[in-house]
């Protein structure tokens, strides 16, 4: 049975699985956005509230961060997987 | 003229019932092809199926309600999708695998397969059709309510939410998950478009256009910009996030389910998850327009009402009814999901048939049983199915252990350990709900897993230590495909 592609790409690179911490930074921006007190204040920032910018801006940033898992991590790792399937399929 | 804005929102709505109706290419031959089609959905298909879940009446009536009522305090409605989005990212493929090559077609499966366990897939059955029926009554309340709101009519409320419980249950007896996903890529335009136009027109009408809207609300209510001690704190904002990230991003809400098993692969899953997150921004809208409502509009206006009641004062007439398409559109999709995941549970689930015609058959009974049931008690006895809302998300939520748990090869709990959990955590929701119970305001739902974990974590003890020691190596993955519990698809 095949393994996950996430957890195969994990044992397949392990000089690259700091990648997986790449996520990590925007979700506790997010779960903590209110208990920082340069965040949760009245003042604005470019006009808006200062709450609203930060979580719209690392929501924003999940996409960048997830792309590195996917793109830096997971894929290389399925190429190398159907190229060795080819393989053994030529031989 | 409140005739116009009626008209064109039941056109709009049977518009979108057609649509959905088209999406069918044959017959479904059995229950799985019904629920989760063929399993080959693509990336395009499955992103605005998986999306269209997200954008709810809540989005319209919900999220600017609470801006107008907390302020700031609104902005936890921002992330807790997209978190969830970055934990189904890791275990959305996991959950296709397993579910394909078993043969799952809905979250009850899963439990009672993964734990060896008919009656724990019956009690996850049971808990999902009661707490997902008030959510469906929601949909065709909010949607009564929209057209309530855009008409002024009482009565044109009550014949919306007729006509739109009908067009659901038409087209999901119809097309099944081919017409959620046909009507999703419409629904997600509309939605945009509305939500999009509605933020530029109602700040220029009410304020002189979002620049000036901040600015003046830091002046006159400046404390609407922080989340402060009170109701809405800080650790509601924290906890409100996490339980509703917790639910979406482990799929405790079975209508979650079909979209996500009906993708083609796990690279699919990944793909979309990867870009869904960024679809969530665009709930800073009605964010906003919550916050031109505490500059507009009376304080005693009612919550719910806030977004329509700006949008009938900045547009024609006729221009409300577009606008209540598009809201239409946003409780008649997720209607039909949850219609699909109440009936799936029943049939597959709860009872038993062995001929797949048959089953189709009842299948099809619950979705218009539940739908009509929705619909009576939305008429009837709103606060009956209201009150029962407020456990929903916490108590599915209670699921989540349960689940993450039993993804790796061999479940990591005992099924004794995952019931005894899920009924002490759904017990203290239900205790901390009913009994108005208020722990520093922290969420219900995060009480009821704290407990949930704990006595996971006492069972998993007393089951390991008295469990005879013989060793079992074959893990559920080795085991054979067909168990009495579940199809073969």
């Amino acid at each position: 049975m095949q393994r996950d592609a996430i957890l195969g790409a994990i044992e397949d690179s392990p000089q690259r699985r700091w990648l997986l911490l790449v996520p990590v930074a925007p979700v506790l921006a997010l779960v903590t956005a209110v208990w920082l007190p340069f965040v949760n204040t009245a003042d604005l920032w470019l006009g808006m509230p200062r709450l609203l910018v930060w979580c719209s801006a690392w929501v924003l940033l999940l996409l960048p961060a997830l792309a590195a898992v996917e793109f830096g991590l997971v894929r290389p790792h399925e190429e190398r997987r159907d190229d060795r399937q080819l393989e053994e399929a030529t031989l | 003229m409140t005739n116009s804005a009626l008209w064109i929102t039941l056109a709009g709505m049977i518009g979108l019932a057609v649509i959905a109706v088209g999406g069918r290419r044959k017959r479904a031959q059995n229950l799985s092809e019904w629920t989760v089609g063929k399993r080959n959905f693509g990336v395009v298909t499955s992103f605005f199926l998986q999306a269209g879940e997200s954008f709810t009446t809540f989005t319209f009536l919900g999220v600017a309600g609470i801006a107008f009522t907390a302020g700031i305090g609104a902005t936890y409605a921002i992330p807790y999708i997209p978190l969830g989005y970055v934990a189904l990212y890791f275990i959305g493929p996991r959950i296709w695998k397993l579910s394909k090559d078993r043969g799952y077609i809905t979250q009850a499966d899963f439990f009672a397969d993964r734990y060896r366990s008919p009656l724990l897939g019956r009690l996850v059955a049971l808990c999902g059709i009661i707490f997902l029926l008030p959510y469906l009554q929601l949909q065709i309340t909010g949607l009564g309510l929209i057209v309530r709101l855009v008409t002024g009519s009482a009565s044109s409320g009550t014949l919306s939410m007729i006509v739109a419980t009908v067009l659901v249950v038409g087209f999901v007896l119809w097309a099944g998950i081919h017409g959620l996903a046909r009507t999703a890529y419409v629904k997600d335009v509309l939605i945009l478009l509305a939500v999009v136009v509605l933020s530029i027109v109602i700040p220029l009408h009410f304020a002189g256009g979002i620049g000036d809207v901040f600015g003046q609300i830091a002046q006159t209510h400046s404390e609407m910009l922080t989340v402060n001690p009170g109701d809405y704190d800080k650790v509601w904002w924290t906890t409100s996030l996490l339980i509703s990230a917790i639910g979406c991003g482990f799929l405790t809400t079975p209508h979650l389910w079909p979209p996500l098993l009906a993708a083609k692969n796990g690279r699919v899953i990944r793909s979309n998850n990867t870009f869904l997150p960024m679809y969530q921004v665009v709930m800073i809208l009605p964010i906003m327009l919550g916050f031109v409502g505490i500059l507009a509009l009376n304080p005693n206006t009612s919550s719910n009402a806030v977004l329509l009641t700006l949008a009938g004062g900045a547009l024609p007439n006729w221009a409300l009814g577009l606008i209540a398409i598009a809201a239409a559109s946003a409780a008649m999709l997720p209607a039909g999901a949850i219609c699909i995941g109440i009936s799936t549970l029943a049939s597959h689930n709860l009872v038993k048939i062995e001929s797949e015609r048959t089953k189709l058959r009842f299948n099809h009974l619950v979705v218009i049983a539940a739908a009509t049931t929705a619909l009576v008690l939305g008429l009837t006895r709103p606060d009956l199915l209201a009150n029962l809302l407020l456990l929903t998300f916490g108590g599915l939520s209670q699921l989540a252990p349960g689940l993450a748990l039993a993804l790796p090869e061999k479940p990591l709990l005992a099924k004794q350990s995952v019931f005894a959990g899920l009924v002490v955590g759904m017990l203290t929701v239900i205790v901390m709900t009913v009994f108005e119970l208020n722990l520093a305001n922290i969420d219900a739902g995060i009480c009821g897993l704290v407990l949930n974990l704990a006595v996971i974590a006492v069972v998993e003890a007393v089951v390991r230590a008295t469990r005879p020691r013989t060793p079992t190596s074959a893990s559920s993955e080795d085991l054979p495909a067909a168990t009495p519990i579940l199809e073969t698809t």
